[in-house]
């Protein structure tokens, strides 16, 4: 050993540092247990709650998702008042069970299958009580029910069904009938409007990159411990008043610090959108995302950085809801859940490149906005500010997502709308 | 003072306070030596208390040798601890690249504070800082750290310079900073 490396040996091998305030008591409550495997297995760490937090969260979302998107087979007829006198007073005759119901992925009239379509057939009966459709079972064949949804745009009704409702002393007068089909007609028209420009789209890929809002950035300042402030000299190793005291409370040392700086996010992803119904659709895909933070650990004024890059790839799962259209503008709102996998971690320091632990699985859940405009039927730009929330993985990686658990995000993207025409 | 061979006695006795007493005397010696391989004090948490729990626990197996041999064997416990928490946690690599040859003067080991120079250990890589706490504080040859390690004589004698030389420029710049304050 040269003299230089026995100078720091002896300058450092007796040296003592007060342990944490409180360990003790975490060394008796661990010795039973531990005495009695002979002190040669590893103590068994608790499982956080937080985990069982994030997972049963997770869980809920995925159930309480699949409830409300699971698409109903026996859509629940709207209940107003007209439509009940009507039910009870002409009891019509239902559908043959045997009928089955038409497959979703058949083709592009799927959408009638779905649960706003339920919302456009149901007032039908009102102007055909013998239809098929006024029965309680809706599974009637596709084909069939646009023929009949779109045959009553004539709003001339057939007398002998007014006449009926009259006989039969239902509530409801005549002119509040037509009315009522005055408005459901417009109604359908628009719908049907609605539906011409959106029904053919199946599947839409999704080319995006998403940033952050905003960089997090603090410093600390370096406390001593109570126990070893006590029993330092000060004088003798720092005579140049380096260490100041803060009244009677902890001492810090002076002019050492700790800066950390979490640059914004930057993310970029492939998406597939495939819709559930006119209204709902659901999106998965692939992102990657890269995370860099600076340290700096500054001694009286000699900073010593170190540069941390983490590299993710996750997996969204999001749905969306079309609020409304207006020419080539649809804007609706999303929210879903993305898991994250560090892929690579890597720190770098004093020019020497270090590959670290890598981060555990990180979960998040999104919402926002969406605003998208279509520049061809098959092609639209579309930008999602909204809000993320990262759940605390238990790792000891300091990240933005860590520092900054809820965080806005700008999502801008292309969408390529896959038209089916058949 | 009591000695290490009646405070040994005590514990084997099964004297619960003598246990609190080991602790107490030998902690602060313990967590030093763990921060400078584990730099983060959580983190030393864990890795002083599982190596508290298996100095108590092992204590029977323990061959005493004479006042001190007891503290030294503390020291080996909690060095394994904090080198095999290292190896779990960060990624040991050891490259057989040869060294820059920089000569540079050697500054003053008195001129740094005991808690800047710790500092400044924990902010070496790991491969280094492991090889440079064995080799300075754990007194071991090259050869037994490369037994230890996996590694061959000369890559360990390679990660010692690089550390040492990190370390010097570190201090350097340290010096430089305070003689311009």
């Amino acid at each position: 050993m040269d003299k230089w490396t026995q100078q720091l040996h002896d300058k450092l091998a007796e040296r003592e540092v007060a342990p944490p305030d409180d360990l003790w008591a975490d060394i008796e409550a661990a010795l039973p247990t531990s005495a009695a495997s002979n002190g040669d297995k590893p103590l068994a760490h608790s499982v956080s709650l937080r985990r069982w937090a994030v997972a049963a969260s997770l869980a809920l979302l995925v159930a309480g998702g699949g409830y409300l998107l699971w698409p109903s087979s026996t859509p629940e007829l709207p209940t107003s008042a007209s439509q009940r006198e009507l039910s009870q007073a002409e009891p019509v005759e239902p559908i043959a069970p045997t009928e089955s119901q038409p497959h979703r992925e058949e083709n592009h009239g799927d959408w009638l299958n779905d649960s706003s379509a339920a919302e456009i057939r149901v007032p039908v009966p009102v102007i055909r009580p013998s239809s098929p459709l006024m029965a309680q079972n809706s599974e009637a064949p596709v084909k069939d029910s646009l023929n009949e949804v779109i045959e009553p745009t004539s709003t001339e009704l057939p007398a002998s069904s007014v006449s009926e409702l009259a006989d039969n002393n239902t509530p409801i007068q005549q002119p509040s009938i037509e009315r009522e089909i005055n408005e459901t007609i417009h109604q359908m028209e628009k719908e049907i409007a609605s539906l011409s420009s959106t029904s053919h789209k199946d599947i839409s890929v999704n080319l995006y990159a998403s940033n952050g809002l905003s960089d997090m950035q603090r410093a600390n300042g370096v406390r001593m411990a109570d126990e070893l402030a006590a029993r330092y000299d000060f004088e003798k190793y720092l005579p140049h008043s380096t260490v100041r005291s803060r009244g009677a409370g902890p001492i810090y040392l002076y002019g050492y610090e700790e800066r950390q700086k979490h640059h914004q996010p930057i993310a970029f992803g492939l998406s597939v959108s495939y819709p559930l119904s006119t209204k709902w659709l659901l999106s998965t895909g692939v992102t990657y995302t890269r995370l860099h933070s600076d340290f700096a650990s500054i001694i009286n004024g000699t900073s010593i950085s170190q540069e941390q890059t983490l590299h993710y790839l996750g997996i969204p799962l999001n749905v969306q809801y079309r609020l409304f259209h207006l020419g080539g503008l649809n804007v609706y709102l999303s929210g879903g859940a993305e898991a994250d996998y560090n892929i690579k971690a890597r720190l770098e320091s004093m020019g020497v490149t270090q590959h670290i632990d890598r981060d555990r699985w990180q979960f998040s859940i999104q919402g926002g906005v969406g605003l998208q405009y279509d520049i061809l039927p098959q092609l639209g730009f579309y930008a999602e500010p909204g809000v993320k929330y990262y759940f605390d993985n238990g790792s000891r990686l300091h990240n933005f997502f860590k520092d900054k658990p809820t965080s806005f995000n700008l999502q801008v993207g292309l969408r390529l709308n896959i038209i089916n025409n058949e | 003072m009591e000695t290490e061979r009646e405070l040994l006695d005590a514990i084997r006795g099964g004297e619960r306070a003598a246990m609190r007493r080991l602790y107490d005397r030998y902690s602060g010696y313990a967590m030093a030596i763990g921060l400078r391989y584990v730099p983060n004090r959580d983190e030393m948490r864990d890795v002083l208390q599982d190596s508290f729990v298996k100095i108590i626990t092992g204590i029977s197996r323990f061959d005493y040798r004479g006042e001190g041999s007891l503290k030294s064997w503390v020291s080996r416990i909690v060095a394994n601890r904090a080198i095999d928490y290292v190896k779990e946690h960060e990624r040991l690599h050891f490259t057989e690249e040869m060294p820059d040859d920089v000569i540079a003067p050697e500054p003053d080991v008195g001129e740094v504070p005991p808690d800047v120079l710790d500092g400044m250990i924990g902010l070496l890589p790991a491969n280094y800082r492991v090889v440079l706490n064995l080799f300075v504080f754990e007194q071991l040859s090259h050869r037994e750290i490369s037994q230890q390690l996996g590694i061959s004589e000369q890559n360990s004698a390679m990660l010692f310079y690089r550390a040492k030389k990190m370390l010097q420029k570190m201090m350097t710049e340290y010096k430089n900073k305070q003689q311009r304050i």
